[in-house]
């Protein structure tokens, strides 16, 4: 891969943009070779996060029910938005035409793919952002692919699969039929065997038959292989990048650009840093205040047994460390807590290194960020356990109780519980933030320290001039959170050099 | 036991005379001694004191290292690019390479558990571990392939799976994920009482192959030995899990007619038996089976076999609050493995004075050849299987040597 050589020639024949993008999708095997104008360069780099940006707040969308319904969603927004090149690339069957648009997006897509990965190589934060939205994005293209255009993408990615045998296939019938989920005939259906390393999003839901490490899994199902894949490949190629970015620091014009791009357009789903300091004292009352439900959860849970399992010490952790809680008073917070059921000691010895190591200061350093919800949901969750997402983790009758308990009525319990046995755990948080705050929230949240500073904006605000404030409010708050969010984030930045 | 003192004057002999540094480097440097130099190990030493990233460049080392700080507890880690050691902090250590491993704690059965709770174990719950063993070699061997399986007794309450092929070993993180989720079918934490789903039409042969070797030991087990439906706290619990208010005001009902847990669920069985023939929505297909999985399928702690840089107490450790050494067992036997008679280090210690008080005795004058110590004792039994398990994968490397070369006189 040669990130530094991308200012050289691309010829701009038709021809042989044909050669070198022959399919709609592809997997950014090779880095771009050629020249490209500084300005476009920029363009196509702001383009793309912009597509991504779309592609996430369609994920966010719990309305929309599977995959193809998601897809027009977005067809639907890159229309509307202008962005002609990544619809058409959206629709893209394949290999059915190259016309002379289809080329140059597919040309597009190659060469602002590189660019990103670049940009969003920095941190761990920004790649898992990009790798979320790069790979659902791919996903909803491929599902667009017709029958040629899915062989066409195995053989240019020299994926060298073949359907079983019949003869194998008669051999397998009863287990295939019973292991496969969402395949009603067998006999219709073309079956191909691989190891199951290649597919590992179908063996983690069970949905095929594994044997002595072979995953048998059906025509339909075969976009695993290119997630898995994908996935990876994005994996390593952002070790790679992340050390280009730095070989290219020389070039003011292009580093400042590519370190600064993930800053300028911050999604939703990204952590919201409190940029004032909270004192513990206050946590109690924050809790009921301020905090979303499944933090609040925590908090009580942690008060009354006084003690946390370890990933509802990080979930709940991590999300203070994000409220402006200081390394030192985390400690004494927790400290304090556990002491009540436990020695000094056994806290120092058990506890007190991994409170560290959230916050940067043992083991490898990294400074972990706040959860975000999609980690939250995603979450599993074992007995002895509270954290998660209440909307999505906690049994129906509890999280009844539990809202009616904190005075909720009746009738707005009943729309939380039917939202979040929907499915929308999201809106179901929503709904409780504008419970807890009289007033609904600018957007759907994503992240639970966007939550509290928000909740915090609103209560600061109130307190600062109770009158009329209401109106003024809705259509100042979501900027100034904005600055504060670009603002934390560079100083994150700047403390971890140091 | 009597506490860390006692500990302190035993492990030297323990280390100087038991301790199996060379099968242990046999195991862990898979025929290539790169591979044992850039493996981390942690040990616990007096006073808690945690030393983290250690790592040696053979077998000598590595004993001469044990003998000098006597850790009470040796956790392995995972092999980097690098040796630890030479890295400061550990960070550029990249990890390339672990076992796949698995960890089960008898804690995390207090929910369905009634005979103890927390570190205790008795003979009762040790079958939880029995039954996971059993479904997990099984699942591990046919659905993933794997070969070199070696199972290990933590010392007090739960059981370690190293899994040692070279395809388990070199298995990315999201991988290792992806097995671990593929083996997890109880999920919820505190706030969910129904903790297994089973989707779709079907049963997926795994979960099938885990019911049918549960089928057999539910009732004898769970509903008598555990009194799962024996008292009204067990009740409760159970009809908790039943889809809704209905459901369980008719099992309530039923029960309250009935004596005992055996009945009970026999009672429970007829019920929704008759309940599902006769067409009824209210009941789900396979909540028998997921009732069963609730109450018995093995509960992983997935983070340890997550990552690759997760550390795992090393087998042939002693126990540092019970003594017992963390031995080996045959998976084949598991049923016959009982934890309370697992040699603790004071007992192995008076079996080789015992065995070398009477060998004086009997043979003041000849001049036999010495013997190892750890067969004057009662690790000799959990050496061997050591031993067997080290042979599998010595066979194993032979084979593929032998492929390779073959493959080579072709061109």
């Amino acid at each position: 891969m040669e990130y530094t050589r991308r200012r050289h020639t691309i010829k701009r024949d038709i021809n042989s943009l044909e050669e070198i993008y022959p399919h709609d999708v592809q997997l950014y095997q090779t880095p771009p070779t050629g020249e490209v104008e500084l300005s476009e360069f920029q363009e196509l780099a702001v383009e793309r996060v912009k597509v991504l940006q779309l592609v996430e707040s369609i994920i966010a969308r719990t309305d929309l029910k599977n995959s193809e319904a998601r897809r027009t969603a977005l067809h639907q927004d890159l229309k509307k938005n202008g962005f002609t090149y990544y619809a058409k690339l959206l629709n893209g069957q394949g290999c059915s035409s190259h016309s002379d648009i289809e080329l140059q997006a597919r040309r597009r897509d190659h060469i602002s793919h590189f660019i990103l990965t670049l940009a969003y190589s920095q941190n761990m934060e920004f790649q898992k952002w990009f790798s979320i939205n790069e790979v659902e994005f791919f996903k909803w293209r491929f599902s667009g692919l017709n029958k040629e255009g899915i062989i066409k993408l195995l053989i240019l990615n020299n994926f060298n699969y073949t359907p079983i045998s019949q003869c194998e296939k008669d051999e397998l019938r009863d287990l295939l039929h019973i292991s496969t989920l969402s395949v009603n005939n067998i006999d219709t259906t073309d079956f191909y065997k691989l190891p199951f390393q290649n597919v590992i999003d179908l063996i983690r839901s069970r949905k095929v038959y594994l044997n002595k490490g072979m995953a048998y899994i059906p025509q339909k199902e075969l976009v695993s292989i290119f997630v898995t894949y994908f996935k990876r490949h994005l994996k390593s190629q952002f070790n790679y990048a992340s050390e280009c970015l730095e070989n290219i620091s020389n070039d003011m014009r292009i580093s400042s650009f590519l370190k600064n791009l993930p800053n300028c357009f911050t999604g939703m789903t990204r952590v919201v840093w409190s940029t004032t300091s909270t004192p513990i004292e206050k946590l109690d009352e924050l809790s009921q205040s301020s905090y979303p439900l499944c933090m609040r959860t925590l908090h009580e849970t942690l008060r009354t047994n006084h003690h946390l399992k370890h990933s509802g010490r990080l979930q709940y952790g991590l999300f203070l460390k994000g409220i402006g809680i200081s390394l030192k008073n985390a400690e004494r917070f927790w400290r304090e807590e556990f002491t009540k059921v436990m020695d000094i000691d056994k806290f120092e010895k058990q506890y007190s290194y991994t409170i560290r190591h959230a916050y940067g200061k043992e083991g490898k350093h990294t400074n972990y960020t706040p959860y975000g919800c999609n980690k939250i949901i995603n979450t599993t969750v074992a007995s002895g356990e509270y954290h998660g997402c209440p909307y999505k983790h906690m049994n129906i009758d509890v999280l009844r109780k539990k809202l009616l308990n904190i005075g909720m009525s009746i009738a707005d319990v009943q729309e939380i519980t039917t939202l979040s046995t929907g499915g929308h755990y999201l809106l179901a948080c929503t709904k409780y933030f504008e419970f807890v705050h009289k007033s609904p929230p600018s957007h759907t949240f994503m992240h639970p320290n966007g939550y509290f500073v928000e909740s915090q904006e609103i209560l600061t605000n109130r307190g600062n001039s109770k009158a009329d404030v209401a109106s003024a409010e809705n259509s100042n708050r979501l900027p100034a959170i904005k600055r504060q969010k670009t603002k934390s984030i560079a100083e994150e930045d700047h403390d971890m050099l140091f | 036991m009597s506490g860390t003192e006692q500990l302190e004057d035993l492990l030297p002999i323990y280390y100087t005379r038991l301790f199996p540094f060379h099968d242990y480097y046999r195991w862990l440097s898979y025929g290539n001694s790169d591979l044992f130099e850039r493996r981390e190990f942690s040990f616990t030493i007096a006073d808690d004191i945690y030393i983290r990233y250690k790592s040696f460049a053979n077998s000598k080392h590595l004993e001469i290292e044990i003998k000098r700080l006597m850790p009470h507890k040796i956790d392995i880690g995972a092999i980097y690019n690098t040796a630890p050691k030479n890295e400061i902090k550990g960070n550029m250590l990249i990890p390339e390479q672990r076992e796949l491993v698995f960890d089960i704690d008898m804690t995390d059965y207090d929910e369905v558990r009634t005979c103890c709770s927390g570190a205790d174990i008795c003979p009762k719950c040790w079958k939880y571990m029995a039954v996971a063993c059993k479904i997990l070699d099984v699942a591990l061997r046919e659905d993933f392939g794997f070969k070199h399986l070696l199972w290990v007794f933590s010392g007090r309450r739960g059981i370690h799976c190293w899994v040692c092929d070279e395809d388990a070993r070199t298995l990315d993180s999201a991988s290792r994920t992806a097995v671990a989720e593929y083996l997890e079918l109880v999920t919820g934490g505190e706030y969910m009482y129904k903790k297994v789903n089973i989707r779709g039409e079907n049963m997926h042969h795994s979960i099938r192959r885990a019911v049918d070797i549960i089928e057999p030991l539910f009732v004898p087990m769970c509903v008598i030995e555990q009194n799962m439906l024996g008292t009204e706290q067990g009740m409760n619990k159970f009809l908790l899990i039943l889809p809704d208010e209905t459901t369980r005001t008719e099992v309530r009902e039923l029960f309250s007619k009935l004596e005992n847990s055996s009945d009970r669920w026999e009672a429970f069985l007829k019920h929704y038996r008759s309940e599902i023939n006769s067409g009824s929505k209210k009941w789900k297909r396979f909540l028998v089976e997921e009732i069963m999985i609730q109450y018995s399928y093995p509960r992983l702690d997935l983070n340890v076999t997550k990552g690759l840089n997760h550390l795992l107490k090393s087998p042939f450790c002693i126990h540092p609050k019970t003594g017992k050494v963390c031995v080996p067992f045959n998976p084949k036997s598991v049923d016959k493995f009982d934890p309370s008679t697992v040699p603790r280090i004071h007992e192995l210690i008076e079996e080789i004075n015992t065995f070398d008080a009477k060998e004086k005795a009997v043979q003041e004058d000849s001049n036999t050849k010495k013997i190892k110590d750890y067969k004057k004792t009662s690790l000799n039994k959990t050496l061997h299987i050591f031993q067997e398990f080290l042979r599998g994968l010595e066979d194993s490397r032979k084979g593929q040597k032998i492929l390779q070369s073959d493959k080579k006189m072709e061109f």
